[in-house]
């Protein structure tokens, strides 16, 4: 809060100047203020999703899983500057794809505003949070080169495109495209930021495989014991103060609006909460009882991110029961289907996106529905973009993952996942083998 | 003891693959050969530890001859 009444003190001498002349120009001023704020906001989830992440891995997996959260980062800065930024909210060719601003090579005769640069570090910060969700799902035994290149693939290709389908029509009237035509509302993200991390986890971890002995042979779960559930608590509390800006700050302005969507965000996150920790006491016999309250908080927030900005506080609230119970259900149903999910990327950003996007239509408020819709007409515009999500990325995934695994090698070596590894891998002499023996016994293959 | 091999990981370019007994085994044998004379691979037991060379290969053998049986 001080620091909110810091940003705000300077800028009171831009409000003097201002005032005689116009209130138009203190207004942008104070809209591209609270963007900035949910900027920063939403960057802060690295730290979050960091300290979720490496609280949820092994011991010896710590480390390289907050390195790769941080190496993420810059990779995505780098991509979605050069590239991503202009496929998402570039002038549309076709209502497919953007087709100007890379580099943020942009001129005002485009037709670009004087925020643009506040609005690519929001919009950065997002693009940020969709890569990062994978290094989660994936950790423990993806190889750091692999992973660096699904960051890159996620944040110039698949999360930009999907997010011009979107939201392509954010900074241009008229730049209408695939899913804005047809009245898609995602308002700040379950589908177009959870939900695309989530796909590209699940094609992720069915690719790269469990980690070594995570499953018996019978299918049994073997317990890896997290590193810190303390870590991953503060991870989450980070993560669910870091979506006020998430939500608050798509609104892309500082109005009416920006209270009532907060308010819905921790709404939803707490009944999430609270409906896991009954759910999970009540019909799963406790079962991982921690990290499923934690992940439902997240589940909550993921949940009512698609619609925050349409529904009443009792509908935020009924997003947030049923998103933390979906996470329960889904977190067991991976296990029976030994997909191995270390931090619980899957039910939280895929389940609850997908349910999130979903519940616009059911429990928003219609009269809200940016395209008049009546509300089941709005419910099947909001599953053909879920589906046209699953499609795009999951295709997309899956031909990334397959090439990565066919040039490049998914995983760290056995030796070390067993014991640890670093962003340069870990130097390994080969097992001394009588050489003789070895053919003689090759012979027989 | 009896040695069971579960999984195989192969080294690539720039990591390791991890391989189901029957996807090692439809390798052609030159190719399976190679990797093994090159130490471009790991034999896994069930609970992922690598096994000895030596061993997981003979059992890999044996392994072998019992899918052709079955």
């Amino acid at each position: 809060m001080a620091w909110l009444v810091l940003c705000l003190a300077c800028l009171v001498p831009s409000l003097a100047v201002a005032a005689p002349e116009s209130a138009a120009p203190v207004t942008a001023s104070l809209d591209q203020l609270w963007v900035l704020v949910a900027a920063a906001l939403v960057f802060l989830m690295q730290a979050g999703f960091l300290a979720l992440e490496a609280g949820s891995v092994r011991e010896k997996a710590a480390p390289i899983t907050a390195l790769k959260n941080v190496a993420d980062w810059a990779i995505c800065a780098a991509t979605f500057f050069l590239f991503g930024w202009a496929l998402m909210f570039g002038h549309s060719a076709g209502g497919l794809i953007g087709a100007d601003g890379f580099s943020l090579e942009v001129s005002p005769a485009g037709g670009w505003s004087g925020g643009l640069w506040v609005h690519f570090m929001f919009q950065l910060a997002f693009a940020g949070t969709a890569a990062t969700i994978v290094s989660g799902a994936m950790s423990e035994r993806t190889g750091f080169v692999a992973y660096m290149v699904v960051s890159a693939v996620v944040t110039t290709l698949i999360y930009p495109m999907f997010g011009h389908w979107a939201w392509g029509n954010s900074f241009f009237a008229g730049n209408e495209t695939l899913l804005t035509r047809i009245g898609f509302v995602d308002f700040a993200g379950s589908t177009v930021v959870h939900s695309v991390g989530g796909w590209v986890s699940l094609v992720g971890v069915l690719i790269v495989g469990p980690r070594l002995g995570r499953f018996g042979p019978n299918g049994e779960v073997r317990h890896m014991r997290p590193y810190s559930m303390a870590l991953s608590g503060l991870g989450v509390l980070l993560l669910w103060f870091s979506w006020w800006g998430f939500n608050g700050g798509s609104t892309l302005a500082l109005d009416s609006r920006v209270g009532p969507i907060i308010n819905n965000t921790n709404l939803s996150a707490t009944f999430a909460a609270l409906g896991s920790l009954l759910h999970c006491a009540l019909f799963q016999h406790k079962r991982d009882i921690t990290p499923k309250f934690l992940n439902a908080v997240l589940g909550g927030l993921v949940g009512v991110t698609a619609g925050c900005a349409i529904v009443t506080p009792l509908g935020a609230v009924a997003i947030g029961l049923t998103s933390g119970v979906l996470c329960n259900l889904a977190s067991d149903w991976l296990l029976r289907m030994e997909i191995d999910d270390p931090v619980g990327a899957i039910p939280v950003h895929l389940f609850c996106g997908v349910w999130g996007t979903l519940c616009v239509g059911i429990f928003g408020q219609s009269h809200l529905f940016p395209s008049g819709k009546g509300r089941l007409e709005q419910i099947g515009v909001q599953l053909v973009g879920v589906v046209t999500c699953g499609l795009w990325t999951g295709a997309t995934a899956l031909l990334t993952f397959l090439a990565i695994k066919r040039w490049v090698g998914l995983r760290v070596s056995p030796q070390e996942e067993h014991h640890g590894f670093g962003i340069a891998g870990t130097l390994e002499e080969p097992e001394a083998v009588d050489e003789e023996s070895l053919r003689k016994a090759l012979e027989e293959i | 003891m009896d040695v069971t091999v579960s999984q195989v990981s192969v080294k690539k370019a720039g990591g390791y693959n991890l391989l189901s007994v029957a996807e090692f085994l439809a390798m052609s044998a030159t190719e399976r050969t190679n990797l093994i004379l090159n130490r471009k691979i790991e034999f896994l037991g069930p609970d992922g530890g690598v096994l000895p060379m030596l061993e997981a290969v003979r059992a890999i053998n044996k392994q072998r001859a019992s899918v052709i049986e079955r």
